[in-house]
Protein backbone atom coordinates (compact mmCIF):
# COMPACT_ATOMS: atom_id res chain seq x y z
CA UNK A 1 0.00 0.00 0.00
CA UNK A 2 2.48 2.60 0.93
CA UNK A 3 4.40 1.22 -2.51
CA UNK A 4 1.62 2.24 -4.20
CA UNK A 5 1.01 5.98 -2.42
CA UNK A 6 4.82 6.36 -2.97
CA UNK A 7 4.42 5.89 -6.78
CA UNK A 8 1.16 7.75 -7.04
CA UNK A 9 3.06 10.48 -5.69
CA UNK A 10 6.28 10.43 -7.22
CA UNK A 11 3.95 10.38 -10.44
CA UNK A 12 1.94 13.07 -9.84
CA UNK A 13 5.32 14.92 -8.62
CA UNK A 14 6.65 14.12 -12.63
CA UNK A 15 3.31 15.21 -13.95
CA UNK A 16 3.40 18.58 -11.81
CA UNK A 17 6.88 19.43 -12.99
CA UNK A 18 6.46 18.74 -16.59
CA UNK A 19 3.67 20.95 -16.31
CA UNK A 20 5.51 23.83 -14.78
CA UNK A 21 8.97 23.15 -17.41
CA UNK A 22 6.18 23.24 -20.19
CA UNK A 23 4.20 26.21 -18.70
CA UNK A 24 7.22 27.99 -17.89
CA UNK A 25 8.81 27.59 -21.87
CA UNK A 26 5.53 28.37 -23.21
CA UNK A 27 5.52 31.93 -21.62
CA UNK A 28 9.22 32.33 -21.36
CA UNK A 29 8.99 35.32 -23.83
CA UNK A 30 6.45 37.39 -21.62
CA UNK A 31 8.25 36.66 -18.28
CA UNK A 32 11.84 36.74 -17.88
CA UNK A 33 12.68 33.33 -16.25
CA UNK A 34 16.09 31.72 -15.45
CA UNK A 35 15.40 28.19 -16.90
CA UNK A 36 18.96 27.20 -15.61
CA UNK A 37 17.96 27.27 -11.91
CA UNK A 38 20.90 25.74 -10.14
CA UNK A 39 22.68 29.07 -11.07
CA UNK A 40 22.18 31.44 -7.93
CA UNK A 41 22.78 35.34 -8.19
CA UNK A 42 26.62 36.06 -7.95
CA UNK A 43 27.82 38.29 -4.47
CA UNK A 44 28.78 40.65 -6.48
CA UNK A 45 25.45 41.21 -8.43
CA UNK A 46 23.46 41.26 -5.08
CA UNK A 47 25.84 43.58 -3.84
CA UNK A 48 24.83 46.20 -6.71
CA UNK A 49 21.34 45.12 -6.49
CA UNK A 50 21.29 45.86 -2.81
CA UNK A 51 22.45 49.49 -4.11
CA UNK A 52 20.06 50.43 -6.31
CA UNK A 53 17.50 49.81 -3.31
CA UNK A 54 16.99 45.84 -3.37
CA UNK A 55 17.20 45.34 0.43
CA UNK A 56 16.03 41.10 -0.25
CA UNK A 57 19.21 40.88 -2.10
CA UNK A 58 21.52 42.29 1.10
CA UNK A 59 19.40 39.22 2.94
CA UNK A 60 21.14 37.07 0.54
CA UNK A 61 24.40 38.04 0.67
CA UNK A 62 24.24 38.17 4.53
CA UNK A 63 22.68 34.96 4.80
CA UNK A 64 25.64 33.70 2.52
CA UNK A 65 28.75 34.98 4.60
CA UNK A 66 27.41 35.60 7.78
CA UNK A 67 28.75 31.93 9.68
CA UNK A 68 32.06 32.93 8.31
CA UNK A 69 32.53 36.51 9.32
CA UNK A 70 31.69 35.62 12.59
CA UNK A 71 33.77 32.99 13.07
CA UNK A 72 36.47 34.47 11.55
CA UNK A 73 36.34 36.95 14.13
CA UNK A 74 35.20 34.11 16.62
CA UNK A 75 38.64 32.41 16.54
CA UNK A 76 40.96 35.45 16.29
CA UNK A 77 39.09 37.01 19.64
CA UNK A 78 38.14 33.58 21.31
CA UNK A 79 35.09 35.86 22.92
CA UNK A 80 31.56 35.66 21.45
CA UNK A 81 30.54 39.44 22.38
CA UNK A 82 33.29 40.75 20.82
CA UNK A 83 33.32 38.74 17.60
CA UNK A 84 29.55 39.65 17.41
CA UNK A 85 30.22 43.49 17.92
CA UNK A 86 33.26 43.29 15.29
CA UNK A 87 30.89 41.38 12.82
CA UNK A 88 27.87 43.68 13.71
CA UNK A 89 30.19 46.88 12.77
CA UNK A 90 31.63 44.88 9.43
CA UNK A 91 27.92 44.58 7.89
CA UNK A 92 27.31 48.28 8.94
CA UNK A 93 30.04 49.06 6.85
CA UNK A 94 28.55 47.03 3.83
CA UNK A 95 25.44 48.48 4.26
CA UNK A 96 27.14 52.11 4.35
CA UNK A 97 28.96 51.55 1.26
CA UNK A 98 26.67 49.59 -1.08
CA UNK A 99 25.74 52.92 -3.38
CA UNK A 100 29.67 53.67 -3.69
CA UNK A 101 30.26 49.49 -4.18
CA UNK A 102 31.70 48.72 -7.46
CA UNK A 103 32.62 45.60 -8.62
CA UNK A 104 36.96 45.48 -8.85
CA UNK A 105 37.14 42.39 -7.07
CA UNK A 106 35.26 39.60 -5.88
CA UNK A 107 32.96 40.52 -3.20
CA UNK A 108 34.22 37.97 -0.57
CA UNK A 109 37.81 39.20 -0.78
CA UNK A 110 35.97 42.49 -0.01
CA UNK A 111 34.75 41.79 2.67
CA UNK A 112 37.14 39.95 4.54
CA UNK A 113 39.52 42.51 3.61
CA UNK A 114 37.40 45.09 5.70
CA UNK A 115 36.92 42.33 8.39
CA UNK A 116 41.22 42.03 8.39
CA UNK A 117 41.98 45.51 8.99
CA UNK A 118 38.87 46.26 11.70
CA UNK A 119 40.29 43.18 13.45
CA UNK A 120 43.75 45.24 12.96
CA UNK A 121 41.92 48.37 14.35
CA UNK A 122 40.41 46.05 17.45
CA UNK A 123 44.32 45.10 18.42
CA UNK A 124 45.41 48.21 18.12
CA UNK A 125 42.50 50.05 20.09
CA UNK A 126 43.21 47.73 22.48
CA UNK A 127 46.51 47.74 23.30
CA UNK A 128 46.78 44.04 22.14
CA UNK A 129 50.19 42.86 21.85
CA UNK A 130 50.05 40.75 18.55
CA UNK A 131 48.95 42.25 15.31
CA UNK A 132 47.96 41.20 12.35
CA UNK A 133 50.94 42.67 10.38
CA UNK A 134 51.33 40.69 7.15
CA UNK A 135 53.72 43.08 5.49
CA UNK A 136 56.24 41.04 7.83
CA UNK A 137 56.78 38.11 6.00
CA UNK A 138 58.91 36.24 8.87
CA UNK A 139 58.69 32.52 9.18
CA UNK A 140 56.29 31.09 11.12
CA UNK A 141 59.19 30.32 14.27
CA UNK A 142 60.03 34.23 14.28
CA UNK A 143 56.21 35.01 15.11
CA UNK A 144 55.41 37.19 18.17
CA UNK A 145 54.17 34.87 21.20
CA UNK A 146 50.43 33.48 20.96
CA UNK A 147 47.47 35.47 22.63
CA UNK A 148 45.99 33.88 25.08
CA UNK A 149 43.39 31.99 24.70
CA UNK A 150 39.90 33.38 26.74
CA UNK A 151 36.92 30.68 26.64
CA UNK A 152 34.01 32.09 27.58
CA UNK A 153 32.17 30.25 29.88
CA UNK A 154 29.79 27.75 29.21
CA UNK A 155 31.38 27.56 25.55
CA UNK A 156 32.33 23.78 24.84
CA UNK A 157 35.53 24.33 22.57
CA UNK A 158 36.29 20.80 20.50
CA UNK A 159 40.10 20.12 20.81
CA UNK A 160 40.37 20.98 17.29
CA UNK A 161 38.88 24.48 17.62
CA UNK A 162 40.88 24.84 20.80
CA UNK A 163 44.05 24.30 18.37
CA UNK A 164 42.70 26.74 15.88
CA UNK A 165 42.05 29.30 18.19
CA UNK A 166 45.72 28.55 19.64
CA UNK A 167 47.82 29.31 16.71
CA UNK A 168 49.65 32.11 16.20
CA UNK A 169 48.06 35.17 14.43
CA UNK A 170 49.37 35.09 10.93
CA UNK A 171 48.67 31.11 11.04
CA UNK A 172 45.39 31.73 12.13
CA UNK A 173 44.88 34.18 9.58
CA UNK A 174 45.53 31.68 6.77
CA UNK A 175 43.97 28.89 8.33
CA UNK A 176 40.58 31.04 8.51
CA UNK A 177 40.79 32.69 5.04
CA UNK A 178 41.01 28.87 3.52
CA UNK A 179 38.16 27.27 5.60
CA UNK A 180 36.19 30.37 6.60
CA UNK A 181 35.85 32.66 3.81
CA UNK A 182 37.02 29.44 1.32
CA UNK A 183 40.01 31.15 -0.53
CA UNK A 184 42.81 29.76 -2.28
CA UNK A 185 46.13 30.37 -1.26
CA UNK A 186 47.11 32.62 -3.97
CA UNK A 187 43.42 34.62 -2.95
CA UNK A 188 44.81 34.92 0.69
CA UNK A 189 48.21 36.12 -0.68
CA UNK A 190 46.63 38.79 -2.40
CA UNK A 191 44.22 39.46 0.52
CA UNK A 192 47.10 39.28 3.10
CA UNK A 193 49.69 41.61 0.81
CA UNK A 194 51.92 38.50 1.52
CA UNK A 195 53.39 36.27 -1.17
CA UNK A 196 52.61 32.64 -2.33
CA UNK A 197 54.97 31.30 -1.07
CA UNK A 198 54.85 32.44 2.85
CA UNK A 199 51.30 32.12 2.38
CA UNK A 200 51.63 28.38 1.72
CA UNK A 201 54.16 28.06 4.57
CA UNK A 202 52.06 29.76 6.98
CA UNK A 203 49.13 27.31 6.09
CA UNK A 204 51.47 24.07 6.45
CA UNK A 205 52.89 25.25 9.78
CA UNK A 206 49.72 25.71 11.19
CA UNK A 207 48.43 22.47 9.84
CA UNK A 208 51.20 20.76 11.52
CA UNK A 209 50.83 22.34 14.60
CA UNK A 210 47.22 22.03 14.68
CA UNK A 211 47.88 18.01 14.26
CA UNK A 212 50.58 18.37 16.79
CA UNK A 213 48.32 19.66 19.25
CA UNK A 214 45.56 17.17 18.83
CA UNK A 215 48.12 14.87 19.32
CA UNK A 216 49.88 16.03 22.43
CA UNK A 217 46.14 16.29 23.91
CA UNK A 218 45.44 12.51 23.15
CA UNK A 219 48.60 11.61 24.44
CA UNK B 1 42.53 6.71 12.50
CA UNK B 2 44.87 7.83 15.22
CA UNK B 3 44.61 11.69 15.66
CA UNK B 4 48.04 12.22 15.10
CA UNK B 5 48.21 10.48 11.95
CA UNK B 6 45.31 12.57 10.43
CA UNK B 7 45.96 14.13 7.06
CA UNK B 8 45.87 17.96 6.16
CA UNK B 9 42.62 17.26 4.57
CA UNK B 10 41.03 15.50 7.68
CA UNK B 11 41.98 18.12 9.93
CA UNK B 12 40.31 20.49 6.84
CA UNK B 13 36.67 18.15 7.05
CA UNK B 14 36.81 17.95 11.20
CA UNK B 15 37.09 21.36 11.49
CA UNK B 16 34.47 22.00 8.81
CA UNK B 17 32.20 20.03 10.51
CA UNK B 18 32.95 21.18 14.04
CA UNK B 19 33.00 25.03 12.89
CA UNK B 20 29.36 25.76 13.39
CA UNK B 21 29.06 28.66 15.45
CA UNK B 22 26.49 31.64 14.10
CA UNK B 23 25.58 34.77 15.44
CA UNK B 24 22.93 35.43 17.99
CA UNK B 25 19.91 36.18 16.26
CA UNK B 26 19.27 39.63 18.22
CA UNK B 27 22.96 40.28 16.12
CA UNK B 28 20.83 39.19 12.76
CA UNK B 29 17.70 40.86 13.78
CA UNK B 30 19.58 43.96 13.81
CA UNK B 31 22.07 43.73 10.99
CA UNK B 32 18.98 43.25 8.81
CA UNK B 33 16.83 46.03 10.09
CA UNK B 34 19.39 48.41 10.06
CA UNK B 35 20.17 47.10 5.89
CA UNK B 36 16.23 47.95 5.64
CA UNK B 37 16.21 51.01 7.24
CA UNK B 38 18.93 52.35 4.62
CA UNK B 39 17.53 51.84 1.28
CA UNK B 40 13.95 52.78 2.89
CA UNK B 41 14.39 55.95 4.70
CA UNK B 42 17.23 57.56 2.39
CA UNK B 43 15.61 58.85 -0.39
CA UNK B 44 17.34 57.83 -3.57
CA UNK B 45 20.09 60.49 -4.87
CA UNK B 46 18.97 61.63 -8.74
CA UNK B 47 22.64 61.29 -9.86
CA UNK B 48 23.56 60.69 -13.26
CA UNK B 49 23.00 57.42 -13.53
CA UNK B 50 19.46 57.67 -12.62
CA UNK B 51 18.74 58.70 -16.35
CA UNK B 52 20.58 54.99 -17.58
CA UNK B 53 17.68 53.57 -15.41
CA UNK B 54 14.78 55.49 -17.17
CA UNK B 55 15.36 54.21 -20.92
CA UNK B 56 11.47 55.59 -21.94
CA UNK B 57 12.45 59.33 -21.09
CA UNK B 58 14.88 59.19 -23.75
CA UNK B 59 12.52 57.55 -26.39
CA UNK B 60 9.87 60.39 -25.19
CA UNK B 61 12.15 62.98 -26.20
CA UNK B 62 13.00 61.27 -29.14
CA UNK B 63 9.23 60.67 -30.12
CA UNK B 64 8.56 64.50 -29.42
CA UNK B 65 11.09 65.74 -31.49
CA UNK B 66 10.44 64.29 -34.33
CA UNK B 67 7.19 65.52 -33.86
CA UNK B 68 8.23 68.54 -33.74
CA UNK B 69 10.37 68.44 -36.98
CA UNK B 70 7.57 67.07 -38.44
CA UNK B 71 5.42 69.56 -37.77
CA UNK B 72 7.91 71.99 -38.94
CA UNK B 73 8.53 70.84 -42.05
CA UNK B 74 4.42 70.99 -42.48
CA UNK B 75 4.67 74.43 -41.84
CA UNK B 76 7.34 75.06 -44.04
CA UNK B 77 5.70 72.89 -46.53
CA UNK B 78 2.55 75.10 -46.55
CA UNK B 79 3.02 77.55 -49.04
CA UNK B 80 3.39 81.20 -49.40
CA UNK B 81 1.57 82.08 -52.24
CA UNK B 82 4.14 83.92 -53.62
CA UNK B 83 7.02 82.35 -52.52
CA UNK B 84 6.93 78.79 -54.37
CA UNK B 85 9.86 78.19 -56.80
CA UNK B 86 7.69 76.65 -59.69
CA UNK B 87 5.78 79.79 -59.81
CA UNK B 88 8.65 81.60 -60.53
CA UNK B 89 9.98 79.13 -62.92
CA UNK B 90 6.13 78.34 -64.87
CA UNK B 91 5.09 82.53 -64.75
CA UNK B 92 7.35 84.00 -67.65
CA UNK B 93 6.22 81.14 -69.59
CA UNK B 94 3.64 81.10 -71.88
CA UNK B 95 1.89 78.42 -71.30
CA UNK B 96 0.67 79.48 -68.58
CA UNK B 97 -0.93 82.71 -69.58
CA UNK B 98 -3.75 80.26 -70.98
CA UNK B 99 -6.11 81.14 -68.47
CA UNK B 100 -8.93 82.30 -71.11
CA UNK B 101 -8.49 79.45 -73.76
CA UNK B 102 -10.55 76.64 -72.11
CA UNK B 103 -13.94 76.92 -71.95
CA UNK B 104 -15.09 77.92 -68.05
CA UNK B 105 -18.01 77.83 -66.21
CA UNK B 106 -16.80 80.26 -63.73
CA UNK B 107 -14.16 82.44 -62.88
CA UNK B 108 -13.19 83.03 -59.65
CA UNK B 109 -9.56 84.27 -58.19
CA UNK B 110 -9.10 85.93 -54.58
CA UNK B 111 -12.90 86.10 -53.44
CA UNK B 112 -14.45 83.23 -51.72
CA UNK B 113 -15.87 80.23 -53.05
CA UNK B 114 -18.53 80.52 -55.94
CA UNK B 115 -19.44 77.33 -57.80
CA UNK B 116 -17.82 75.00 -59.78
CA UNK B 117 -15.25 77.37 -61.91
CA UNK B 118 -12.41 76.03 -64.13
CA UNK B 119 -8.80 77.30 -63.88
CA UNK B 120 -6.09 76.70 -66.08
CA UNK B 121 -2.65 76.52 -65.10
CA UNK B 122 0.21 74.10 -64.56
CA UNK B 123 0.15 71.58 -62.23
CA UNK B 124 2.94 71.39 -59.66
CA UNK B 125 4.07 68.75 -56.77
CA UNK B 126 5.31 70.57 -53.73
CA UNK B 127 5.56 67.11 -50.93
CA UNK B 128 2.50 65.63 -50.85
CA UNK B 129 0.61 68.31 -52.04
CA UNK B 130 -0.98 69.97 -55.81
CA UNK B 131 -0.62 73.32 -57.02
CA UNK B 132 -2.51 74.53 -60.07
CA UNK B 133 -0.03 77.61 -61.10
CA UNK B 134 -1.24 80.79 -62.98
CA UNK B 135 0.25 84.06 -63.45
CA UNK B 136 -1.73 85.48 -60.99
CA UNK B 137 -1.41 82.93 -58.20
CA UNK B 138 -1.36 79.07 -57.41
CA UNK B 139 -4.07 77.10 -56.01
CA UNK B 140 -4.16 73.92 -53.93
CA UNK B 141 -6.16 71.59 -54.88
CA UNK B 142 -7.97 68.89 -52.96
CA UNK B 143 -9.90 65.56 -53.74
CA UNK B 144 -7.33 64.67 -56.15
CA UNK B 145 -7.67 62.17 -58.43
CA UNK B 146 -5.42 59.16 -57.82
CA UNK B 147 -3.71 59.70 -61.31
CA UNK B 148 -3.01 63.22 -60.90
CA UNK B 149 0.50 62.62 -60.92
CA UNK B 150 0.23 61.98 -65.24
CA UNK B 151 -0.55 65.75 -65.34
CA UNK B 152 2.76 66.63 -63.72
CA UNK B 153 3.94 70.22 -64.89
CA UNK B 154 1.44 70.31 -67.66
CA UNK B 155 -0.83 72.69 -68.59
CA UNK B 156 -4.34 71.58 -67.26
CA UNK B 157 -7.53 73.12 -66.86
CA UNK B 158 -9.08 72.05 -63.02
CA UNK B 159 -12.70 72.15 -62.55
CA UNK B 160 -13.48 72.18 -58.70
CA UNK B 161 -15.57 74.60 -56.40
CA UNK B 162 -13.29 77.13 -54.99
CA UNK B 163 -12.80 77.84 -51.40
CA UNK B 164 -10.31 80.17 -49.31
CA UNK B 165 -8.64 78.42 -45.70
CA UNK B 166 -6.16 80.72 -44.65
CA UNK B 167 -5.37 83.27 -47.40
CA UNK B 168 -4.52 80.36 -49.67
CA UNK B 169 -7.04 79.65 -52.84
CA UNK B 170 -8.23 75.78 -52.32
CA UNK B 171 -9.73 74.24 -55.20
CA UNK B 172 -11.63 70.93 -54.53
CA UNK B 173 -10.98 69.18 -57.70
CA UNK B 174 -13.92 67.28 -59.55
CA UNK B 175 -12.51 67.28 -62.96
CA UNK B 176 -8.83 67.36 -64.49
CA UNK B 177 -8.38 67.94 -68.19
CA UNK B 178 -6.36 69.42 -70.83
CA UNK B 179 -6.90 73.09 -71.69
Amino acid sequence: MRQVATRQTNYRQAVEQTVRVRYVEQHRHRYKVNLTMTEPISDEQLMLNYGQGDASAFEQLYLRHKGGVYRYFLRHTSRAEVAEELHQDIWMKVINAREGYQVSAKFSTWLYTLAHNHLVNYYRKHNKAQLLDFDDVAEPEDELPTLDVQLSQGRTVDKLLAQVEALPSQQKEVFLLKHEGGFSLEDIAELTKSSFEATKSRLRYAMKKIKEGISDAHS
Amino acid sequence: MPTHERSDSNISQDYQSLSKEQPSQACDNAILAASRRAVSSKPKAVNKSSWKNMPYLSAIAASLFVVVVMFAQQQQDTPDTPAIAPEAAVAPMSAILVEDSAPQLMRSTKKMSAPVSTVSGKLAQQGQQWFLITAQQSYLLENVPADIAQWSQQTVSVSGAQKMIDDQVVILVEQIQQP
